[in-house]
């Protein structure tokens, strides 16, 4: 007899153990408007493991029960699943504890040992302990160090310990190196589970399962079909509240090193072997060593940055970015980033991938395209036809999550005249159910130890490595200039001269 | 109104049985182009698969048919329904009828639709052998079939077969059934998959029940279990799912039938399920319903426990010199639509399901005077 029998004919891969989560800034936006209401759809759907607690843990003094109504008004306001069920937040909330304390101080580590000792005994959570980096990232080292310290890092396997760092990892390649060195004094590199939330979202999960489980496309993705790769992540929104982070960041740290990497790694990369978290690692990190770099007189002609100015959002004036809060006076971060790149491998050598990513474009889009070549010989040619465009296979992330394939067919009639028709497939109506937030997934595959959708320390330095070219070039006294473009639009119209057209989205 | 808005409206169209896909054809491209006077909104129309809806009577196929409408929402598909009307008289005849489901796009601004068809074949009683010929000539090729039957069938009849043979899958509802021991039997002879909503009704209690021995500290408890008490909601005869659960808990612990509800576990201990009904405490609870599932063993209880009045069951344990654990959890009762589009989810065979369903044929079996 198996170990649980009744487990036997149900996704026993899914099945977290039971465990104890302490999230470091528990009193933050993240917590109260991501990971707590991810944590309550998680026991919403039955899929926690039994006995599972959370220890939040901040400067603020709060009650246990203080820190339990906060959180029960968080869910509320930002759960998918909002109100929340009594008795299942009841539940829920019996988990819910609070330790107050500064990061820096020791003796907040001393409380929450004793606390998390406490939890193991009272709701069996086997010493199993995850930790949860939601402050700001220059406090990332001091917590890992501390927890180091306090005795907390644990091992590997159970009872398992594992920590999960929010973005940004690093600043630059440089810091990036100096905070794996650091965490990797404490955990192992199976224990840290960098999180890109991107990863989470079901249609980039799909981008995977349509490449290698659908035998019609693998033998097109290549060189000799396609014609060049568009990646866009489109913001419609400002800084928002975040104004000091993204000032210090801007586009190609906030957007190009993680999720449009991230997004180019899953379009770009080789079939894996099997599907482990490491084989699907490796193959990602190859591609980014594959990236052709991009640095001192190139970034000028293959990298166009700019910040928007003011102009209008669906009909209403809205602010530039040096009008927004927080952003210093005269500012130089941008917050818009076009690119071309190339990927020297078999695969993709000679087919650029252009990658935009902007705030305050016209809409908020996120969309890989794969735009095929057009066929080698024109059969219906003239005025009369309306010509032939190119095949293109769009894969939308969000909003509107699914894929389309544009093809050219005749219109109906004596006159040989062509028309591009679009085959559609959308995830809304075709499953019809909502899909779990990103961080659902990620913390229930963190909780399970699969790191399949995390990022690993090669992947991250390989990311910055690229990206550091950009931002050195940026530096120099003969840097590229930073253009402007009018809020609502598609960016400047110097990145135009990139690509001979960008998709209309 | 026009046939084109009659159709697009969801009321049924009368046809020749003869001309029915002449007809969907002629309204499905009016549908699409809306472009008529007083225009009809564009519509796309979808079709994920054939769903084959076998009906005894109007009033079932009314009620199926409202099923359909919301399945069809998240599920396209050309559904085709197939009546067999018990009283008809004068002679051996087919009439059909065909009819759109249409729902909105969630995110369309457009007013555009997307809609899919039923087909509607009404049998008089002695027509009936000529219905699956006429059905099955009317399937979408390269689309899954799935035939559902949302009353009792008779799964051994020679127009089932011809159904089933053509079928991907096999959707029943066992707490409909009214001689429970000979549809076991039947549906466990079955060379197709089998979808039994009563067994994806009862999901949130295996899961809870997985759940609760996820804890190593149970982890010897399994072997130790000698009674399994289920109580259910109505009378004695509204107990399938019950049934169904207890075989499922004795099934998993390896257990072997001796007879009855006695059983011998793997180390050839015995044990024994208990199946008790409750009347009714209120409105929302169906004759049939599960309301708890007891675990016992040599000190030890494992219960889950429906909570009045909320969707949701409380788990607990209870074993020697440990403190007793208990949570609760939320456990929505889903409707027959739900239950039927997870029954499409997966194309495989539930092997687990099939050892459930022959355990319970082999209990009935022996009960049988």
């Amino acid at each position: 007899m198996q170990r649980n029998p009744f487990r036997e004919g149900m996704p026993k891969e899914r099945v977290a153990e039971p465990c104890a989560m302490v999230i470091f800034g528990a009193t933050g936006d993240l917590t109260r408007r991501k990971l707590v209401p991810a944590l309550y759809n998680i026991a919403r759907d039955r899929l926690l493991p039994p006995g599972f607690a959370v220890i939040g843990l901040a400067r603020r003094d709060l009650s246990d029960q203080t820190f339990r109504d906060d959180m029960r008004g968080a869910v509320n306001e930002f759960s998918r699943s909002r109100p929340v069920v009594p008795e299942v937040w009841d539940d829920f909330a019996r988990g819910l504890s609070y330790v107050s304390g500064d990061f820096a101080d020791a003796s907040a580590y001393t409380r929450l040992a004793e606390a998390l000792k406490r939890v193991d005994r009272e709701r069996g959570t086997r010493g199993n302990h995850l930790f949860y980096l939601a402050t700001r990232p220059e406090q990332y080292p001091e917590i890992i160090a501390r927890l180091g310290q306090a005795g907390l890092a644990g091992s590997e396997s159970a009872p398992w310990s594992r920590i999960i760092v929010e973005k940004p990892f690093g600043h630059d390649l440089e810091s990036a190196r100096e905070l794996n060195r650091q965490a990797h004094e404490v955990f192992t590199e199976k224990q840290i589970y960098r999180i890109d939330h991107y990863l989470g979202k079901e249609t980039v999960q799909n981008i995977m399962v349509m490449r290698f489980c659908n035998g019609i496309f693998e033998p097109l993705w290549n060189r000799k079909y396609i014609d060049h790769v568009q990646i866009t992540v489109g913001e419609d929104l400002g800084t928002e509240r975040r104004g000091a982070y993204y000032d210090h960041a801007g586009a190609l740290r906030d957007m190009v090193q993680n999720h449009m990497l991230q997004l180019l790694c899953l379009t770009a990369m080789e079939p894996p072997v099997v599907l482990a978290a490491d084989e699907v690692r490796n193959e990602k990190v190859k591609v980014l060593h594959a990236v052709r770099p991009i640095e001192g007189p190139d970034v000028a002609r293959e990298v166009v940055r700019a910040q928007y100015g003011p102009g209008f959002m669906g009909g209403k004036e809205v602010p530039g970015y040096l009008d927004e809060e927080e952003i210093a006076a005269g500012s130089k971060t941008e917050t818009y980033v076009a690119m071309r790149l190339y990927v020297d491998n078999w695969r993709w050598a000679g087919v650029p991938f252009y990658l935009r990513t902007g705030k305050r474009l016209r809409k908020r889009v996120t969309e890989i395209a794969i735009q095929y070549r057009a066929v080698p010989h024109q059969l219906f040619s003239g005025p009369e036809t309306g010509g032939v465009e190119p095949n293109v296979l769009a894969l939308r992330i969000q909003p509107d999550e699914g894929i389309s394939l544009k093809m050219t067919s005749k219109t109906p009639g004596a006159a040989v005249a062509l028309q591009p028709v679009v085959m559609e497939f959308r995830y809304g109506t075709s499953f019809g159910v909502e899909p779990p937030e990103a961080y659902e997934r990620l913390l229930l595959d963190c909780m399970i130890g699969d790191s399949t959708l995390f990022t690993r320390r090669d992947e991250v330095e390989a990311a910055w490595e690229f990206v550091n070219r950009i931002l050195d070039a940026w530096r120099a006294p003969d840097a590229p200039p930073l253009y402007r473009y009018e809020a609502g639009t598609w960016g400047p119209r110097e990145a135009d001269a990139l690509i001979d057209r960008w998709r209309r989205l | 109104m026009s046939a084109l808005d009659s159709f697009t409206s969801g009321r049924p169209i009368a046809v020749d049985v003869a001309a029915i896909e002449q007809e969907l054809a002629g309204l499905w491209k009016s549908a699409s182009t809306g472009e008529e006077p007083d225009a009809t909104p564009a519509v796309t129309r979808a079709c994920r698969l054939n769903l084959v809806v076998r009906c005894d009577g109007a009033e079932q196929a009314a009620r199926a048919t409202t099923v359909v409408a919301q399945v069809a929402r998240v599920n396209p598909a050309r559904v085709l329904m197939a009546v067999v009307e018990k009283q008809g008289a004068g002679g051996p005849r087919l009439e059909a009828l065909i009819t759109a489901h249409c729902a909105f796009l969630p995110m369309e601004t457009h007013g555009r639709q997307v809609c899919c068809e039923q087909i509607t074949i009404t049998a008089t009683a002695d027509a009936e052998p000529r219905l699956p010929g006429a059905l099955l000539s009317l399937l979408l090729h390269d689309l899954p079939v799935v035939i559902w039957w949302p009353g009792d069938p008779d799964l051994a009849s020679p127009s089932s077969t011809e159904l089933i043979e053509a079928a991907d899958r096999v959707v029943v509802d066992s707490r409909r059934f009214s001689d429970a021991a000979a549809r076991y039997a039947q549906l466990s002879r079955i060379e197709r998959p089998v979808s039994d909503l009563a067994w994806h009704r009862m999901r949130p209690w295996r899961e809870l029940t997985a759940g609760l021995f996820d804890r190593r500290m149970y982890d010897e408890y399994p072997q130790r279990l000698h009674t399994i008490e289920v109580e259910h909601a109505g009378a004695g005869q509204d107990g399938a799912e019950a049934l169904m659960l207890a075989c499922w808990t004795a099934s998993r612990l390896k257990w072997g039938h001796a007879g009855g509800h006695d059983f011998t576990g793997p180390d050839g201990k015995p044990g024994r399920f208990v199946i008790r009904s409750r009347a009714p405490r209120d409105k929302e609870d169906p004759a049939g319903r599960i309301l708890s599932l007891v675990l016992r063993a040599e000190g030890a209880s494992f219960e889950l426990r429906r909570v009045d009045g909320v969707d949701c069951v409380s788990v607990s344990a209870s074993i020697p010199e440990a403190s007793p654990v208990s949570r609760v959890a939320r456990a929505v009762p889903r409707d027959d639509a739900t239950l039927l589009s997870r029954a499409f989810e997966n194309g495989a065979r539930d092997i687990v399901y099939e050892e459930t369903l022959r355990l319970a044929a082999r209990v009935l079996s022996k009960e049988r005077p």
